[in-house]
């Protein structure tokens, strides 16, 4: 067996063996109860398996824990050689950024102590306010500074301090910030300036303290610039995770909901926020999803971009697995269904993951209009789609192989504005879709000033001047800009662009081989689309594999009538709400219970 | 039972998935001249030819789940093997190897003319046969569990468009062309169903691709729901083009359905719809060719203990591929295809209710019970 995978993987090495691929469900059809409770039971289960391991680790660590932590330790009793190992690391004096600020509490004699933190990250009022605390010290006990052992302190200095005070005093006494850490290492002092709290190092103790005062620039919550919508909440994400977890747990007012932390990226230390419902979502999905982010070692994490290629199981397929969100109503509404959420620092977005292609479809506002309402949006919303796959490959097959297809009158006009273009139509169609490309990249990189004067020039050399010129017909133009039209309505950003380069290569397929070509190439995206799968779930799911509910694919029920979250996220609850969500409605129990009470009521 | 074979698809496939698989996979031999075929042997009664082999069909897959039962869990090759001996039992598995590697060919070859003759006349056939075998071979490389599910998403679409061009045709319906109501007489129309009843040959399939459900029973329901599903799709479809074209004229046209599509016209503005039949045409064609090129690698496999089929597909293919283009031209590919469909595929037919027989006989198996 080992063998002929080594075979497959030589020759085809991007696919994944049978034993590679991450599984959350592949149940198809709707499980039976016994099923679903066999699945609840092995949840369960592996919940309690990770609680006992982590309580197993814990009796292990703990009689040695408090000692291992302060072996560890590599800070001295002495501030002067704390102090110089600091500035070598930061490069002070010709970094400017770090702030060492020298003073002495007042005890008597006095001890020396040393606040720093990172000019700009911080908020200086409440350094001020520690600051002022620490030295309108009143005159405090003595205390004999603690010998200095040179074989645990390698790193220690020639003197050794005579006098301290204590630290816990100064902790429990003192300390009006909020948070307040000790610290035992200079990475970890490094680690705190760095991501904007203040360090205070005193003379005689083997540990530092760390003061949360940051306060990052940041700009106030605004408008999505990419999810608009007519109604609804107006709010978007910011560039910092934590009013970005706010706003999320605004929407959420459950204990359940469960924020973890990671750095991830050597250079950047980039935090990323892992969201999810404890006790809903599938505890599996959540395992996965945390050894993924712990699994990465990048350099620089920046965008959410590049964190998503980081997770997905297919991070070079045009359509993502994941969705990228600047809405909290939306990330709300995924997580109560059973999603985990990613939230990276200094982005203004969230990646809910895993989704599928309908989800893809799916905007913030179809639940908030009328259910009919709805559906005939979604339904010409898969119009658009369809149409800005398919429209200009079928122009070309229609007109280059299957002509006799079109009626005479349509036939004979499109044969007449093409009389005197000079170019095979495949050419037109490509030259004006690549002309489309480049307004588009340019009206997006230029400056919102000058935008419309670019869409003016464009308009008028592409709608009039290469038709009046006959360098194109009018005809290929339509059909460019009906389906460039068309590529707008899907309502992701990454799909679009996706759908753009998968129309790209049905065009040269229908070109080649007509409809036939056409057909043969959408049989091979099926196939593609059909296998590609992210965090388990299967794209196309609830379709193929076909799972329960399916109602919200095509049409979209009322969320009152909404009664179960997706089959494809395996969340713990299936149910999302009781079955009769109007309780004053007494058709809403007649329907259910499949007889009519006001008919009874009437006899 | 021997020694147990290496499986070599771990999942399941889910019923629907499987009905619909199965279905498209028979369906698509409509698109042929297999209606033709049968209109020829039951003239203006051919419906109740085509109603003949229902009854007969789910007899022989009664006998194909007895021994589905008998073997539960194993494949073909396992039953043949454990009911028949090694060397017999790997002799039959040879043949229905052949069987199945010739309708792979000649499918493929019939295709490929088909859509050379109707859509690109002056496409090299090489270069449009390519396309077949690359998607066949993506599909087979890639398993059932793909080919299943994109089954299921075309199943719709393509019942949709048999159904838009049965109910557009039907004012050019002449009800006479039904009569005389017993056709040929009702001695030749029972020959014509046993004669026909080869074309069901395909249902072996379902023991080659055994192990891929999760139980007997949805083996059982799979079987049979895509026996009558296809069954009745033939009805209607013979229905249509005898009432169409008349059973003289329907006997002659190979491209039977192509050209109900171009009988369509609505208004001048809906007409010529074929080419757009067309698209759903070759959809089935390739989960036809990719199913059975999957088939004939997945049993090869276990012919030969391999644990794994994928090292088996572009052998076979290019095999399928350079047979393929033997046939001189598309009426000798006609006549080899209507020789193989009937010889071939009534001895593939034959051999699991002979392994059956043997089985019983020699006390093999005998888990008749589990499910």
């Amino acid at each position: 067996m080992a063998l002929w995978n080594k075979i497959a993987n030589a020759i085809d090495p991007s696919a994944p063996s049978a034993d590679a691929i991450f599984t959350l469900s592949d149940r198809g059809a709707q499980p039976t109860a016994e099923q679903s409770g066999l699945s609840r039971l092995k949840d369960a289960m592996l919940r309690a398996q990770r609680a006992l391991t982590h309580i197993e680790n814990l009796a292990q660590a703990l009689p040695e824990g408090q000692k291992a932590v302060e072996e560890a330790g590599d800070l001295t009793p002495d501030l002067c050689t704390n102090l110089d190992r600091l500035k070598a690391i930061f490069n002070i004096p010709s970094n400017k950024d770090v702030v060492v600020r020298p003073f002495n509490l007042m005890t008597d004699p006095p001890v020396e102590c040393t606040l720093l933190y990172i000019d700009g990250m911080t908020n200086g009022d409440r350094i001020n306010l520690a600051m002022h605390t620490m030295m309108q010290l009143p005159r405090m006990d003595r205390e004999r500074a603690e010998p200095i052992d040179p074989e645990t302190h390698p790193v220690g200095g020639d003197r050794v301090p005579e006098w301290t005070v204590s630290l816990d005093r100064i902790e429990r006494e003192l300390m009006v910030s909020a948070a307040v850490i000790r610290l035992h290492d200079i990475k970890s002092c490094i680690d705190a300036l760095l991501v904007g709290d203040a360090v205070i190092l005193i003379d005689g103790q083997k540990s530092a303290l760390e003061i949360d005062v940051k306060l990052y620039p940041t700009r106030s919550v605004g408008e999505p610039a990419n999810e608009r919508t007519v109604w609804g909440p107006r709010d978007s994400f910011i560039e910092s995770i934590r009013p970005n977890v706010v706003l999320v747990r605004r929407r959420m007012k459950d204990p359940r909901l469960v924020t973890e932390f990671f750095t991830i990226g050597r250079v950047s230390r980039s935090w990323v926020g892992m969201l999810y419902l404890n006790g809903l979502t599938s505890p599996k999905l959540v395992a996965e999803v945390r050894r993924r982010l712990s699994s990465i070692d990048l350099d620089m994490l920046t965008s959410v971009g590049v964190l998503q290629q980081s997770i997905e199981d297919r991070p070079n397929s045009v359509l993502p697995g994941t969705m990228v969100t600047e809405r909290p109503d939306r990330t709300a509404a995924y997580l109560s269904e059973g999603n985990v959420v990613l939230m990276l620092d200094n982005t203004s977005q969230a990646l809910i993951c895993p989704v599928t292609f309908w989800s893809l479809m799916q905007t913030a506002e179809d639940y908030n209009v009328r259910p009919w309402t709805g559906t005939a949006v979604r339904w010409i919303r898969f119009l658009g789609l369809m149409l800005a796959l398919l429209g200009p490959a079928l122009y070309i097959a229609i007109v280059n192989y299957h002509a006799d297809m079109l009626p005479t009158e349509l036939l004979l006009f499109i044969a007449k504005s093409r009389e005197k273009v000079p170019m095979p139509s495949l050419v037109e169609l490509l030259a004006m879709d690549l002309s489309f490309w480049l307004i588009l990249e340019a009206t997006a990189r230029i400056p919102s000033e000058l935008g419309s004067t670019i869409g003016l020039i464009a308009s008028l050399i592409l709608g009039q001047a290469v038709v009046q010129a006959k360098i194109v017909g009018p005809v290929v133009l339509i059909v460019v800009a009906l389906t460039s039209l068309a590529a707008f309505v899907v309502p992701n950003y990454l799909t679009g662009i996706g759908l753009r380069l998968i129309r790209i290569t049905l065009v040269a397929a229908a070109a080649v081989l007509g409809m036939y070509g056409l057909v043969g190439f959408f049989f091979g995206l099926l196939l593609y689309l059909v296998h590609m799968r992210t965090l388990g779930v299967p794209f196309l799911a609830p379709l193929a594999p076909l799972s329960r509910p399916l109602g919200e694919l095509g049409d979209m029920p009322p969320d009152y009538q909404m009664e179960t979250r997706p089959g494809y996220t395996r969340t713990i609850d299936e149910q999302r709400q009781p079955p009769v969500v109007r309780a004053w409605d007494t058709d809403s129990f007649a329907d259910r219970e499949g007889k009519s009470l006001k008919g009874a009521e009437r006899e | 039972m021997s020694k147990t074979h290496a499986t070599t698809y771990g999942g399941h496939i889910e019923p629907r998935a499987g009905i619909r698989l199965i279905v498209i996979t028979m369906i698509s031999m409509l698109f042929l001249h297999y209606p033709v075929l049968a209109i020829s042997w039951g003239g203006p009664a051919t419906w109740q030819l085509v109603l003949m082999v229902l009854p007969l069909g789910l007899v022989i897959f009664w006998l194909y789940t007895k021994l589905a039962n008998r073997f539960p869990g194993a494949s073909l090759c396992q039953m043949a093997e454990a009911a028949t001996g090694r060397l017999i039992g790997a002799l039959l598995m040879v043949l229905v190897l052949v069987w199945l590697m010739g309708h792979l060919t000649l499918n493929l070859r019939d295709f490929t003319e088909t859509f050379k003759t109707t859509l690109l006349p002056i496409t090299p056939i090489s270069i449009i046969s390519l396309l077949l075998i690359l998607c066949a071979a993506a599909a087979a490389w890639t398993g059932l569990e793909g080919l299943a599910r994109v089954s299921q998403l075309l199943f719709v679409p393509i019942y949709l468009m048999l159904a838009l061009v049965v109910v557009l045709n039907l004012p050019h319906i002449d009800a006479s062309q039904y009569f005389p109501f017993w056709g040929f007489g009702l001695k030749r129309t029972a020959l014509g169903a046993l004669a026909f009843l080869p074309m069901l040959s395909e249902i072996t399939l379902l023991l080659i691709l055994g192990q891929v459900f999760r139980s007997a029973r949805v083996f059982r329901q799979v079987g049979r729901s895509a026996l009558i599903i296809y069954i009745l799709t033939g009805l209607g479809m013979v229905l249509l083009l005898v009432g169409l074209f008349g059973s003289p004229d329907a006997q002659i046209n190979p491209f039977a359905l192509f050209s109900v599509a171009r009988l369509i016209s609505i208004g001048r503005w809906v007409e010529r719809i074929e080419a757009v039949m067309i698209a759903f045409w070759v959809m089935a064609a390739c989960v036809r060719i990719s199913l059975l090129l999957y088939a004939a690698c997945l049993h090869l496999a276990q012919l030969l203990r391999i644990p794994n089929h994928r090292p088996l597909v572009l052998p076979l293919l290019l095999i399928a591929e350079a047979l393929s283009v033997l046939p001189e031209d598309f009426a000798a590919v006609l006549r080899t295809d209507q020789f193989w469909m009937q010889t071939a595929g009534a001895v593939a037919l034959a051999i699991p209710p002979l392994i059956l027989i043997v089985a019983v006989m020699r006390k093999k198996g005998g888990h008749s019970r589990a499910s």
